[in-house]
């Protein structure tokens, strides 16, 4: 099991210039930026996955079933459970670059190359960080938030596996940035660890056979 | 084969922190106050638990060791939201999770039953997915003859 943490990449955004604070904190995310990066104890999660069981979706313990629930997450993380599931569409390449243009103000060339680089509707959290900055010194605050929003998303409720993009569909639900603290972000976060749990515990098999862990931060 | 739990590990580091306190290895910020969120409570230094460790520690796991409604002090700045006794499915665009905390009924305050029947997959697309099931998880619990140590609504 490979534990990934973008909580580094994070860090090097920080929190958001005043201007595109008060669109964070509207969303809702704000309490994420609050949950940077820390060590992760990869023996006590690792033990715990071992008793996960994904037709339950629950660690299975001597003193019985336990698991992580929607008011779990609003105590732990303060993310908003009540509201609507998040939902958006896939995107094909066109799709995706006519988002990027709309909603983050970026040029065709630069929506195209960055596309084609990672093959998919998906960019890096770099070339985020970079939009971010140009949106900032343009003084384009609702595109800057969105550049920081998605970036936040990715390294957060929503971390791509390869830990270095995110997908553009998530900027859907940024479109209307006076309506994003709609969404129960907290349930979304449970249903993302469900998931990944869930797949995690997959490979239980596996480590009998020889349990190997890297934790890559 | 490569396994990734991604981020969001902080939540599930909290989570045993807050349930089980006598595991993990980690101390409390002494500039925690309850206005923050919980996962602001712990320090977790760079010592890491030893896995074989941690699993001998669940194995040996008792009911006194657990806390299982940790959020009591909490409430004024975090609510209960008795939606989190919605039974049913979770989901973000086309991902869906069963979510059923009438398996976990102590966690809420509750009287351990037997719950009802593993929600399947079957009826997942047929199914709106409305507060239906939430609605009949609460007239379910209404009937509990034990009550709810911290909760009314």
């Amino acid at each position: 099991m490979r534990l990934v943490s973008h909580g580094r990449k994070f860090n090097k955004f920080g929190i958001p210039c005043p201007r595109v604070y008060a669109i964070v904190e509207n969303s809702g995310l704000l309490p994420l930026c609050r949950i940077a990066y820390e060590v992760v104890d990869k023996g006590l999660i690792t033990a715990f996955v071992e008793r996960w069981h994904r037709d339950t979706n629950s660690f299975h313990l001597p003193v019985g079933e336990m698991t992580i629930t929607l008011d779990d997450v609003s105590s732990i993380l303060h993310l908003p459970v009540v509201g609507q599931f998040p939902t958006y569409d896939a995107l094909d390449h066109n799709a995706a670059k006519n988002m990027l243009m709309e909603l983050l103000g970026t040029s065709e060339t630069d929506a195209n190359e960055e596309l084609r680089r990672n093959k998919g509707a998906q960019v890096r959290l770099g070339w985020l960080r970079e939009v971010y900055e140009q949106c900032c010194i343009d003084q384009s605050w609702e595109c800057a938030a969105r550049a920081y929003l998605l970036h936040l998303l990715g390294c957060t409720i929503f971390a791509n596996k390869s830990a270095n993009w995110v997908s553009v569909c998530y900027l859907a639900l940024f479109r209307d940035l006076d309506m994003c603290g709609q969404w129960a972000w907290g349930a979304a976060a449970l249903t993302f660890m469900y998931e990944q749990l869930g797949d995690a515990c997959l490979s239980d098999t596996k480590q009998l056979a020889g349990f190997v862990t890297i934790v890559q931060v | 084969m490569k396994i990734y739990i991604v981020n969001l590990f902080k939540l599930i580091q909290a989570w045993i922190y807050e349930h089980i306190p006598c595991m993990g290895r980690r101390t409390l910020n002494c500039r925690y106050d309850e206005s923050l969120p919980r996962a602001a409570r712990y320090v977790v230094g760079r010592h890491i638990s030893s896995f074989i460790e941690v699993r001998t520690h669940l194995d040996r796991l008792t009911y006194s060791d657990i806390v299982w409604t940790p959020y009591h002090s909490h409430r004024v700045a975090c609510p209960f939201e008795s939606i989190s006794l919605f039974q049913g499915y979770i989901r973000y665009g086309s991902t869906c999770e069963k979510y059923m905390p009438d398996r976990v009924l102590r966690q809420f305050g509750y009287e351990q039953r037997i719950p009802d029947a593993v929600l399947g997959y079957d009826g997942l697309f047929l199914r709106p997915l409305t507060i239906h099931g939430y609605i009949l998880l609460i007239i379910w619990l209404a009937v509990l003859p034990q009550h709810p140590s911290h909760m009314h609504s």
